[in-house]
């Protein structure tokens, strides 16, 4: 099996990213800057009512518009609206502007339906709104709970969040002929967009489909295909034989974008004389919208012998989720670690040491994680001053009140398919070709090391040719399995042209090819003082190129799975406003092999920063009598500020034996969660429900 | 669409852009990044405001298109535009629409497209706007200055390089707004506190989280202009 060089000389180390300087002036073309000759704008009319079927649709006037150039139905009269931003119709024209009054010009009218606006309204009007409970049991958990020495009840939950990806979902399409459309996607996966819009125009024969994304700015999980707006833009696009932007407003992403389903949770939980989790019973419910469930695990990471748990998803007239920076994982976190310091605080039972004593073992990956998570959580608690400044629950003194908490995590973050080439030219350029895209972790960045890695040379030498279904496969950037499978195509496709050049270096000095090597800019003979300059090397290849593609498959062993994570918690709780400030997060994460320490941090700190604003601001509100989002904006819908944050404190595991790992949604997982308990560690009772919004906070004290 | 550089502008053959005042969009840019005052510069430079001389006809008032006069980095650009238009969008989506010369300057980018987030952050002289909330027609006979006005790749200003360095970016939507007000802060002092970045950034929202590394940068770049690096 082929394994990572035992001395590396990039990987591991801080590398900028190399595409930095075009972000930070403004030159990095994202999707939505990307300006044609002859670009149409469109815009989407979208249902006004929260449930309702299209009772007539008529957009003859603002076809009649000067320079409204086409229009799209995507629903017709009869059909069903199910949320407030359901698409109906798009338009295209000359300027954005226009393309808005041509909406505006469009007449719909309705037979308003029943909606609800929340999981309660669901389920006073029952029926359809009310899915079928699941339930999933093991052991006896009443008995279980009549024999526990301790038992705790509690209400937990999070509402619905939406993923404010900064760059809104949409595209630019262009036709270059009738079987060939170029478009320019904010997407995380660019063949499988390309593969969306392949499939809706499955009638034009051999058409040929590029999705181009050099860039972009944020998905989070919510972009994986060409979706309604991106199929109407390349439909407009055909009908006008003109290029054609449609991206979303914030509004419409609130609304269509995605989000993060609610999850709630009465929990009944007990443990033995031993200290040891023996019962959790646990009724659930959420809503993911009108049409997706709202599930996650539970119990999360934990496993007590004895367990019951009913789940209920509710319909509710809103935008469906998707999946948002691991699914479904935070939810679990948020309910489980707060009964886990539920049980240890009325225990008596330091709650790192009831966490150590409970870790678990019930497959492979726990097993390999329990001294890590043991590790995680001792260096955490040691960082944020735990056991120095953290007094037990309710006994700080003082209006103003500090708390501290932590929280686990863990994922699997496998390496995921992908395809690579690299091509050496005679010139000593070395590109990189695969089809997979930079959605803000520097995949670039990863395969320019990588490459330089197996090629003795430096990231800057190497061309990464990414963000392109043009180049050879790879999957979306989702699940944290980017970093694994692009490490690995990039690793194999560089060692097969590497041995083809260093054949043809052998042919023309005589050596043999087993006895050289790249290394340090240069081709050198093993052993040896003898040397050739990487260029020189190159050159020997005369006019041709050499080139070779591998799969990941081939780089087996290089990649691992399976992370656990501690996050802790210092925060200060003001009992008279209900505002919480944060004085430190201390983040302990674990990926196996660290490939690039600056850029893997970042990461980290950016899953934090995500994940306190989960615990701390974000809630999607709707007007309970229309259905409307009352907060569609970035205002009222409140995310952190730079004065929010306080300091964040990384520590990355270095884990080189087990390969690569992907980081990219495990640090979000245990953030809320932990800011969950140090606000109950502050303030002596808990939130039902997050954010610690100076309403929830009050709430809980009794004073709202 | 790349921007033309200074001296093709100055050999433009249609007339549409014109040199100002022999200030470069460099020294500009140094002149007012460097805490230079308006009055520190020529009367007739960049800071001389002149909107009534693009008041022409009856037809200024709109709602169709009116003449719009504006100076972007340093050049001068006649444009017709809807009273109604952004200067966000006027920057982003009609400079090439509206001029016979293609200006693409999509640095400042619609996010919130309410003065919430702070992505579309330009200097309207020497104060800092969010673009999406101000009308072209009203930044007539100001000089606007967007990200790319700070510096090219090849040509960064030093908070844009601390930011590469700190890495101070993820997928870089929010950045050139970040960038933007970090470099009205450092305008202002040097020597910031913490809180002083905090404060003077929290008009920006990044979703990536990038904060912390932002805050770093930030100090890098400051210690830099102290020391004149």
């Amino acid at each position: 099996m082929p394994k990572w060089s035992e001395n590396r000389a990039v990987i591991g180390s801080n590398v900028e990213r190399i595409d930095g300087a075009f972000k930070v002036s403004g030159q990095a073309k994202y999707s939505y800057d990307r300006n044609l000759p002859g670009l149409l704008h469109a815009v989407i009319l979208r249902s006004s009512h929260a449930h309702a079927k299209i009772a007539s649709l008529d957009s003859s006037a603002a076809e009649a518009m000067s320079g409204v150039l086409a229009t799209h139905r995507i629903k017709s009269a009869g059909a069903e609206v199910n949320y407030i931003g359901d698409e109906i119709v798009a338009v295209a024209a000359e300027t954005e502007e226009l393309a808005r009054d041509a909406a505006r010009a469009i007449k719909v009218e309705y037979e308003k339906l029943p909606h609800a606006a929340s999981e309660a309204q669901a389920k006073q009007l029952g029926g359809d709104f009310v899915a079928d409970p699941a339930v999933d049991e093991e052991g006896d958990v009443a008995e279980a709970l009549s024999r526990a020495a301790v038992t705790i009840e509690g209400t937990y939950g999070a509402p619905v969040i939406t993923h404010v990806c900064l760059e809104t979902h949409g595209l630019v399409a262009q036709w270059l002929g009738p079987d060939e459309l170029v478009v320019y996607a904010s997407t995380q996966a660019v063949h499988s967009t390309a593969g969306g819009l392949r499939r809706h125009f499955e009638s034009i024969p051999n058409l040929k489909v590029t999705c181009n994304t050099p860039y972009m700015g944020g998905g989070y999980g919510s972009k994986f295909g060409p979706d309604v707006q991106g199929i109407a833009a390349a439909e407009l696009a055909k009908a006008t034989g003109r290029p054609v932007k449609l991206l979303l407003d914030r509004a419409e992403e609130h609304a269509a974008g995605g989000n993060r389903p609610s999850a709630y949770a009465n929990v009944k939980a007990g443990i033995d004389s031993n200290g040891m989790l023996t019962a959790f019973d646990a009724e659930t419910w959420g809503t993911g919208g009108h049409s997706r469930a709202a599930n996650f695990p539970l119990p999360y990471i934990f496993a007590p012998t004895n367990r019951r748990r009913k789940h209920i998803n509710y319909t509710v007239n809103a935008g469906d989720a998707r999946a948002m920076r691991a699914p479904g994982h935070p939810q679990g976190a948020i309910v489980m670690e707060q009964v886990l310091d539920d049980l240890a605080d009325k225990a008596k039972i330091d709650p790192v040491d009831f966490r150590l004593k409970n870790l678990p073992e019930i497959n492979d990956t726990f097993k390999l994680l329990k001294p890590i998570y043991t590790r995680e959580l001792k260096l955490g608690a040691e960082r944020v001053g735990w056991y120095e400044n953290r007094q037990p629950r309710g006994m700080s003194d003082g209006p103003v009140k500090r708390g501290f908490g932590c929280s686990l995590s863990t994922w699997g973050g496998r390496a995921g398919s992908s395809q690579a080439t690299c091509t050496i030219y005679p010139t000593g350029q070395v590109e990189v070709r695969c089809g997979t895209q930079d959605i803000g972790p520097g995949t670039a960045t990863l395969v320019a090391m990588v490459a330089a890695e197996e090629l003795g040379l430096q990231p800057n030498d190497i061309t990464p040719m990414i963000g392109s279904s043009a180049y050879p496969t790879s999957g979306g950037s989702g699940g944290s399995t980017t970093c694994g499978g692009v490490s690995l195509s990039t690793s194999m496709s560089c060692r097969k042209a590497l041995a083809k050049l260093l054949d043809r270096v052998a042919g023309s000095s005589g050596k043999s090819k087993g006895d050289l090597q790249a290394a340090g800019g240069q081709v050198r003979v093993k052993g040896s003082n003898e040397s050739m300059d990487w260029h020189e090397a190159c050159a020997t290849l005369g006019l041709d190129s050499v080139s070779a593609s591998a799969d990941m498959r081939e780089g087996r062993g290089m990649a691992s799975q399976g992370v656990g994570g501690a996050q802790f918690v210092d925060l200060t709780v003001d009992t008279e406003t209900g505002e919480v400030r944060l004085n430190k997060i201390v983040a302990v994460a674990d990926c196996g092999l660290v490939m690039n320490r600056l850029l893997c941090e970042s990461q980290v700190i950016g899953g934090v920063i995500m994940g306190l604003n989960y615990g701390l601001f974000e809630d999607r509100r709707l007007d309970p009598a229309t259905g409307r989002q009352v907060n569609p904006d970035m205002e009222w819908y409140k995310l952190a500020s730079h004065a929010d944050i306080g300091e964040i404190e990384c520590h990355l595991l270095d884990y080189p034996e087990r390969g690569t790992i992907g980081i990219g949604e495990p640090p979000t997982i245990p953030t809320a969660a932990a800011i969950a308990n140090a606000v109950c560690n502050a303030i002596g009772v808990r939130l039902k429900v997050l954010p610690a919004s100076p309403r929830n906070v009050l709430e809980a004290l009794g004073k709202a | 669409m790349k921007q033309p550089s200074e001296s093709e502008s100055a050999k433009s053959p249609t007339g549409q852009r014109e040199e100002s005042g022999g200030v470069t969009r460099r020294r500009f840019l140094q002149a007012v990044g460097l805490g230079a005052t308006a009055a520190g510069l020529p009367e007739n430079g960049l800071l001389g405001k002149s909107p009534s001389a693009v008041r022409t006809g009856q037809d200024d008032w709109g709602p169709g298109a009116v003449p719009v006069r504006l100076q972007v980095n340093g050049e001068t650009l006649n444009l017709r535009l809807e009273p109604r238009v952004t200067l966000l969008d006027c920057l982003r989506n009609h400079m090439q629409i509206d001029s016979h010369e293609a200006v693409d300057l999509t640095g400042a980018k619609r996010v919130c497209d309410r003065s919430s987030c702070g992505a579309c952050t330009v200097f309207m002289d020497d104060k800092l706007v969010y673009a999406c909330s101000v009308l072209a027609v009203e930044a007539q006979g100001s000089e606007i200055t967007t990200v790319e006005g700070l510096g090219d790749a090849s040509d960064l200003h030093p908070v844009q390089e601390e930011f590469v360095h700190c890495d101070g970016t993820q997928c870089g939507f929010c950045t050139p707004g970040f960038v933007m007000s970090s470099v009205a802060l450092l305008n202002q002092t040097t020597q910031p506190a913490d809180d002083e970045i905090d404060r003077a950034l929290s008009g920006n929202i990044c979703r990536c989280g990038t904060q912390t590394r932002v805050r770093e940068a930030v100090h890098k770049a400051a210690s830099r202009l102290r020391e004149g690096r």
